[in-house]
């Protein structure tokens, strides 16, 4: 176990250095800070001198492991527009950001874990066929349309939800709530539901499920007690590894509803060319994903030693 | 024994004289109506593409207006399914360009960026693809492990990065967006590389003599190419997707060129005007039609191409 611990955090680390590496090669390779920092029409001396101030002129591995050592320290600097420290900005985000993705998979579950089951038991039935209709329809689907749309209908025509936020705590952000956490788990569903039903497909055909069966146990029973439980384990391994893909869909969806989470201040960081503080939250988003990613496969490790090598 | 029946002779029995007989039955009509009748939503879908593409090519004949230019007395005018005119099928927007046209010139945009940065991904992907699964070792561990990291990693954020710091223009995007989604091809041919190597006609292949470039291109590439079409089917409608995120934010191809995503940015304006809902939605319908269509075709040719990764449906 050990060994298999060791493993992944060998992994976890090679990954969150491999982000920083192309996060630094993004912010001061192919783009200048400089040009970002400077009035368009700064002379050429003032922004030599410029970057000599800021250590611009340095060889690129020094200004590198620099950025590194700041980094580790959690030091990305203070950002551009508010006189804040880059990383406080980018933490203080995190749990409209966790909010959001929470309900939207526990929305996701829901939807997937019942259909999954009945179109895996009933195949090629009415309830397959619609099954398959939503997962083509929605892998289909661009969100941030899917969005616009529910604000229009819900938010602006209706009135019953409001358009956009993140509200009061209370009822008022629960509210709020309910769009992000349909579009988001529009995203995550379908998905969702392949891995349910293709698991069950499995299951069904396996000879416990038959000897359940052959015990005179209830249908509802063997399905759930038994096919499901199996079923159910790769479901989760790969939706913690789909943790990155949700975060991307998060993007989208806390900037279309303007949700204060860590996506939506991204993407406000890089229109706004705020370096300090598109570096921190990429990091940071990068932590949080190898973090779940170890977890699972730990956890994963320990259920299956199988796994484990 | 000796003296079996003839009729209870296996197939792998056969004399060889008699089997061309059976496997070269010419596939008559009626086959192929079969065959597109268990496909039919793929073939709707490959239909509906067809359509788009003619309409994408063919806008400057389809519509007597322009995409760029509109006369702002007109602007607003309701889509004809909303009591407009035939004058603008689907409206004017809000400074009185036709709608119709602007969504016609969008597909271009639309489908280039898809084709083109995909193309950019399958070369870059089936290259190191290959490398990986060819050579193993530590090429093939410096490979993979930028393919994990990548993988992992929502490409959405990087792809902003990048394009905010160089600047929007339609290659930029296409080099992003190509660069970008890369891993996945890697990741399958590495599979099906190291798969392939150690069939025998490699092993013949290299018992001649024949140098690793030559054994690539001609006899491990093409057994590639069903799984590559495969992946770039589903990876073209995911990416126009992508491009037209990327618009909306503003960070896509730029106007004056139409493209759906900044057409629904700038139909934000007037979302909360309970009459103009039709605006936001016709831009995104198309992306959705598109991707859709591509998605449904995707399916189908996985159940031809490459029968050992089919779908559960």
């Amino acid at each position: 176990m050990a060994r298999y611990l060791a493993h992944q955090l060998t992994q976890m680390v090679i990954a969150i250095f491999g982000i920083s590496v192309i996060v630094f090669v993004i912010t001061h390779i192919i783009g200048d800070p400089t040009s970002v920092l400077l009035p368009l029409d700064t002379p050429l001396e003032q922004r030599e001198e410029f970057r000599r101030q800021m250590g611009f002129d340095r060889p690129i591995l020094i200004q590198y492991v620099d950025f590194l050592g700041q980094a580790l320290r959690g030091d990305f600097g203070t950002s551009f527009r508010v006189k804040k420290s880059a990383l406080s900005l980018v933490l203080e985000r995190i749990p409209a950001t966790l909010l959001l993705t929470a309900s939207a998979t526990v929305l996701a579950i829901l939807i997937a874990i019942p259909m999954g089951i009945l179109s895996a038991y009933k195949r090629h039935s009415v309830v397959d066929n619609i099954a398959t209709v939503f997962v083509v329809a929605g892998q289909a689907m661009p969100i941030y349309w899917l969005g616009l749309m529910l604000i229009i209908l819900f938010g602006v025509q209706l009135k019953w939800l409001p358009p956009s936020g993140y509200g009061e705590f209370g009822l008022d952000r629960l509210k709020h709530l309910v769009l992000p956490t349909v579009v988001l788990g529009v995203f995550l569903a379908p998905v969702t539901e392949r891995l349910v039903r293709s698991g069950m497909l499995d299951a069904l055909t396996q000879d416990y499920v038959r000897t359940a069966r052959a015990k005179g146990l209830r249908e509802w029973v063997v399905l759930t007690r038994h096919a499901l439980r199996n079923a159910i384990i790769p479901v989760i391994t790969v939706l913690g590894l789909q943790f990155g893909q949700l975060l991307g869909g998060a993007v989208i969806t806390e900037t279309v509803f303007a949700w204060p989470g860590i996506g939506q201040l991204t993407v406000d960081s890089i229109r706004n060319a705020d370096f300090p503080v598109t570096q921190a939250a990429v990091i940071t988003i990068a932590v949080m994903i190898s973090l779940v990613n170890t977890a699972i496969d730990v956890i994963v490790g320990i259920i299956d030693p199988r796994i484990r090598f | 024994m000796a003296t079996a029946e003839p009729r209870e002779r296996t197939l792998a029995q056969a004399t060889v004289a008699e089997l061309p007989v059976r496997l070269a039955r010419r596939r008559t009509a009626r086959d192929w109506l079969r065959a597109a009748w268990k496909l039919r939503l793929s073939v709707l879908g490959g239909l509906v593409l067809l359509l788009l593409v003619l309409v994408a090519v063919a806008a400057p004949l389809l519509t007597p207006y322009t995409p760029s230019e509109g006369r702002i007395v007109e602007r607003l005018q309701p889509p004809v399914f909303l009591g407009g005119t035939w004058d603008h099928p689907l409206g004017t927007d809000g400074v009185g360009r036709d709608y119709a046209t602007r969504l016609m010139y969008g597909a271009r945009v639309a489908l280039a960026v898809g084709l083109l940065s995909t193309l950019v991904a399958t070369v870059i992907g089936v290259c190191l693809g290959i490398l990986a699964g060819y050579y193993s070792g530590k090429v093939d561990w410096l490979i993979s492990t930028l393919v994990n990291i990548m993988m992992t990693f929502p490409f959405i954020l990087l792809a902003l990065a990048v394009i905010a710091v160089l600047g929007p223009s339609f290659l930029n995007v296409v080099l992003v967006l190509g660069i970008g989604s890369w891993p996945i091809y890697a990741r399958v041919v590495r599979v099906e590389v190291s798969r392939i190597k150690a069939l025998e006609f490699v092993a013949a292949a290299r018992v001649i003599g024949l140098t690793d470039l030559r054994i690539v291109a001609r006899h491990i590439v093409p057994n590639l190419m069903n799984a590559i079409i495969v992946i770039g089917t589903v990876q073209i409608a995911r990416l126009i997707i992508t491009e037209a995120f990327l618009s909306y934010l503003g960070l896509g191809v730029q106007p004056p060129t139409p493209s759906w995503g900044y057409m629904l940015f700038e139909s934000q304006a007037f979302m909360f005007d309970p009459a103009e809902w039709w605006l936001p939605m016709l831009p995104g319908l198309a992306i959705f039609v598109t991707t859709l269509a591509i998605n449904l075709l995707g399916d189908g040719l996985r159940d031809v191409l490459d029968p050992y990764q089919r779908s559960s449906l």
